[in-house]
């Protein structure tokens, strides 16, 4: 039983067809990643999954409830979560308030009991804020709590997010890009806490990804999209050698010798784990 | 260590912090010796505040009464400009409407006081929540100018209904019973300005506020954190109204009567003006700024040999302290949005922190300002 | 597919204009069609120096009314002082070009790459002072000021006599249309202009000072308001100070939006439009006392705040305006 799917979605910008026809299936407890050059529609597709952007045809189908005509708050109350390109943080506040924003779902007052104060939202704001402390430490922000996100080094704004996306109590997260700027140090830890994560809080999680050797090493199953469409899709290795996919990203037929360099350094990567 | 935040449409700010960690130091609390001058300053304040008018005519605490109702629309205004990031240019109707509203349901209804400020305090909240579901709908920049057009509506057609304003006289609107005196009616007002602070103070410490700016900012992350991001901006504009409604029935009964002719475009511009300058989102910052506006006026007869000075200007020239707060506003505006965005309330911020019990940081500027300039367009 | 969108734009407004003609005519209110051109005029002028603004910075000029206030109090001064009618209007007309020019310095140029809200808001700030130098000079009692061209019976149309002065305001306004139309797409400063507001580094590379430019146009658009204030305003019985913005902003803004706030031509048509149905909304009698709709105090004031957020609702970009 698949815990997010969505079925022959399509949607169409002005002239451009943006998707057609992407169906992905999400189990429970996997992690899935969509991969596929830049412009393949990839970030469109969460757009679609997470309520941005509604869909010209298809379906979107989470623990068997049709979501496809839900506001965004509503699928993000249902337990749908997720990351942004441009990191998905409110940048003039600190960490600390990003947290217990992100917490909106379970304060559990009224918005004018909270204004007279009272006593049940005083005790649900304290319990908000332990929430929000503990996060931060989970994920090393202890420290950061009280710093404005939009001071942060970049490495430490995508470690916020992750928590700040956790903090909405998620079971499905949609990350997008999550190691997009980070070396292959830093990717290998978010691969750790990637699979630690989904041990921990029970998460299903898929995730666009550029970074192949993350992609091989964590995810379960693979969606490789090009312009708009489903290319391929399978487990990662297959998909990753998928003559196809390898020419989607390179453009063209492969040179041998740049697939060995690569292959050279993958292995490279792979031998610190 | 210095922390550079780069804003993406303006200059680069920095932000300097101590050297020591942020949780350390914010729990570094004076101890007893600390507090004493801490308390001194805060007795000053509030003699100021609440013995000093007692020594004063009646005419002048009426003018400190419309200080702290001044200081009410401030903090109303601030929820649409400095929480949602809307600008209303139209706020005179909103507080004009409570006027008239607490006015009409004394006068002409035969209510009490009470009734009254509770009829105004609703009849803002309803038009704040209209003009709240229409900002869902218009950007920006277009719904300024619709709150423009807004006022302008208020001045020329609803404050001419007859029945509901009393035509060109004007509507009565005496003081309630037990605060007849103009001193008393002083410390009501003053409680409802404690009310108010109160009020606004618990919405930024719960989910409402903390949802407004995040929508403020991020619309679309905020409403990923499972705000609805509808609701919360109509909530907030029903707050805003509320407020602005009880701070025209205040002025009305301050006034002992409402005419039409005060609510009007050049009163809606004074109060962003003042609400800027004092500071969004700093709630010190805009109770000095409505008070310092209300109060430009009898500031300047304090000042020794001015009035004399002025009078001896030959007409047409004659300059009339009633013009200081449309001269010294905009000139207050200007210097605040090309060099202090973060108004007053930024300037003093050093001070109110100390004066909550935290070390006096001459260089601390609180987050990143709020700007004007962060409204969404 | 750009053209075609202009296109139906056009067509859409002729339609639109076609069927208000029928519509005045049918409900004996013809009569407005003149009135509303004559008072559309004033409006289409004064939306002509908001589209100008709006084009090169972008910016919605809170303050273009009263670059007009200035004007009148100048004229006022001038003329009320023995200097003759003629010599008084180009005074007046220098004022406003004056503050607009200063209000670009001092107001405009710290604030380029500011937010366009923040230049809202600051232009709201300059609003605000000319009207208080328009109560430092007037208090806040009506004055009036005699009109250039007394005679009122030369021309009658549909039964309404129309002032000699008024005519001069319509002239005015066609001829700047026609002038400006020119100016913004054959002229190499015009289209300076224009492009200055899409590409200031471009523009800048290319020699142009984009800076020069931006207080050209400022003082353009205070010339349109001053035009607009001495022309117009001598017709009312009096006026009080700020009258520009409580009595010709709005319905220009309006006049603007329904144009396509960077639509010059739509900035007439909106003027005139706009006037017509202000018009409509004051001497029907539906809208009367007494009648089925009638509205307290100023009827028309009502209207136009309901066509623009009409407006803006159903179609932001108005009738002649390229899709936000």
């Amino acid at each position: 039983m698949s815990v997010l799917e969505t079925i022959d979605l399509s949607i169409r910008f002005g002239g451009v067809q943006a998707n057609r026809d992407v169906s992905v299936s999400v189990g429970e407890l996997e992690i899935v990643g969509v991969i596929g050059p830049n412009g393949a529609g990839k970030t469109t597709l969460f757009n679609m999954i997470t309520g941005f952007y509604t869909p010209d045809t298809g379906r979107i189908i989470y623990r068997g409830q049709d979501i496809t005509g839900l506001a965004v708050h509503e699928r993000a109350q249902l337990g749908l979560g997720r990351t942004f390109q441009n990191v998905g943080l409110v940048k003039g506040a600190t960490v600390r308030d990003n947290l217990i924003t992100a917490q909106y779902l379970q304060a559990d007052y009224g918005l004018v009991s909270g204004m007279l104060g009272s006593n049940r939202s005083r005790r649900s704001e304290r319990q908000l804020r332990a929430r929000a402390d503990l996060l931060a430490e989970s994920l090393g922000l202890a420290d950061l709590l009280d710093t404005q996100v939009a001071g942060l080094p970049y490495g430490t704004l995508k470690r916020a997010e992750i928590a700040t996306v956790l903090a909405t109590d998620p079971d499905v997260l949609l990350l997008d890009e999550p190691s997009s700027g980070m070396g292959p140090e830093e990717a290998h830890q978010l691969g750790d806490t990637l699979l630690e994560l989904r041990r921990t809080f029970g998460l299903s999680i898929v995730m666009i990804e550029h970074h192949v050797p993350l992609v091989v090493r964590v995810c379960d199953y693979v969606y490789c999209l090009d312009f708009g469409q489903l290319l391929t899709h399978g487990l990662p290795n297959d998909v990753r050698n998928h003559p196809q996919v390898v020419a989607a990203y390179l453009g063209e037929d492969p040179d041998p010798e740049v697939l060995a360099l690569e292959e050279q350094l993958e292995s490279l990567v792979e031998g610190g784990s | 260590m210095t922390v550079t935040s780069a804003d993406g449409a303006g200059p680069v700010q920095e932000v300097l912090v101590d050297d020591v960690a942020p949780a350390a130091r914010d729990r570094a609390r004076p101890g007893l010796l600390g507090w004493i001058p801490r308390l001194v300053v805060w007795a000053g304040l509030a003699y100021v505040v609440l013995v000093l008018p007692l020594g004063r005519s009646a005419i002048d605490v009426q003018t400190f009464t419309r200080a702290a109702c001044y200081a009410i629309v401030a903090l109303s205004l601030n929820v649409l400009l400095g929480y949602v990031g809307q600008i209303s240019l139209g706020h005179a109707a909103f507080v004009g409407i409570g006027a008239f509203m607490s006015a009409y349901m004394m006068t002409v209804q035969g209510q009490s006081f009470w009734v009254g400020v509770l009829a105004a305090a609703g009849i803002g909240a309803a038009q704040a929540l209209v003009l709240g579901g229409v900002s869902l709908r218009i950007r920006g920049l277009y719904f300024a100018l619709v709150t423009l057009a807004y006022g302008l509506v208020a001045e020329q057609n609803i404050f001419q209904i007859a029945s509901f304003t009393g035509g060109g006289a004007g509507q009565r609107a005496p003081k309630p019973d037990w605060f007849e005196s103009e001193w008393r009616y002083y410390y009501l007002c003053l409680a409802f300005l404690a009310l108010v602070l109160f009020l606004d103070w618990r919405l930024m410490k719960t989910k409402g506020g903390r949802a407004l700016l995040a929508l403020r900012e991020n619309p679309r992350v905020a409403s990923t954190f499972g705000i609805n991001v509808r609701m919360a901006t109509l909530f907030a504009f029903v707050v805003s109204g509320t407020f602005a409604g009880l701070a025209g029935a205040l002025i009305a009964h301050n006034d002992l009567s409402v005419s039409a002719d005060v609510w009007n475009f050049n009163l809606s511009l004074v109060f962003i003006i003042m609400t800027v300058v004092g500071g969004l989102r700093s709630r010190y910052g805009l109770v000095i700024g409505g008070a310092f506006f209300a109060l430009m006026p009898y500031l300047l007869h304090q000042i020794p040999g001015l009035e004399n000075g002025l009078s001896k200007i030959p007409a047409p020239f004659d300059l009339t302290p009633e013009l200081a707060p449309l001269v010294i506003g905009p000139l207050l505006l200007l210097v605040n949005l090309i060099q202090f965005p973060g108004g007053i309330g930024q300037q003093v911020r050093p001070v109110a922190r100390w004066l909550g019990g935290h070390r006096f940081d001459p260089h601390d500027r609180g987050l990143k300002e709020v700007q004007i300039t962060d409204v969404r367009a | 597919m750009e053209a075609l969108g202009a296109r139906r734009g056009l067509l859409i407004s002729a339609a639109v204009v076609v069927a208000l003609v029928v519509a005045l005519f049918v409900w004996n209110q013809e009569q407005a069609l003149v009135i509303g051109v004559l008072t559309g005029s004033a409006y289409g002028l004064v939306a002509l120096g908001l589209v100008l603004v709006y084009k090169s910075s972008g910016v919605f000029n809170f303050a273009q009314g009263e670059f007009g206030g200035v004007a009148l109090v100048t004229l006022y001064l001038l003329h009320g002082n023995g200097i003759p009618y003629g010599l008084a209007v180009v005074g007046a007309l220098l004022a406003a070009i004056l503050v607009g020019v200063l209000a670009e310095f001092i107001v405009v140029r710290p604030l380029f790459e500011a937010p366009r809200v923040t230049l809202l808001v600051a232009s709201a700030g300059v609003a605000l002072l000319a009207i208080a130098i328009q109560v430092w000079f007037f208090d806040s009692q009506g004055r009036s000021i005699a009109k250039a061209f007394n005679r009122t019976d030369r021309l009658t149309v549909l039964d309404v006599q129309i002032a000699d002065q008024r005519l001069w305001l319509i002239a005015t306004l066609v001829l700047l249309a026609v002038v400006l139309g020119l100016f913004f797409t054959r002229s190499d400063l015009g289209l300076a202009v224009v492009g200055a507001s899409q590409e200031p580094t471009a523009t800048e590379l290319v020699g142009i000072s984009v800076r020069r430019l931006s207080t050209f146009t400022w003082a353009l658009a205070a010339l349109l308001g001053g035009l607009a204030a001495v022309i117009a305003v001598p017709h009312n019985a009096s006026f009080t100070p700020g009258v520009m913005t409580s009595v010709y902003l709005i319905p220009a803004f309006t006049a603007a939006v329904l144009g396509g706030m960077t639509s010059l031509p739509g900035a007439i048509v909106g003027g005139v439009l706009v006037g017509i149905l202000q018009s409509v909304a004051t001497s029907a009698p539906i809208f009367q006392d007494g009648g089925a709709l009638a509205i307290p105090g100023t009827p028309g004031t009502l209207i136009v705040f309901v066509v623009l957020v009409a407006v803006l609702v159903v179609k932001p970009s108005g009738l002649l305006g390229k899709v936000a």
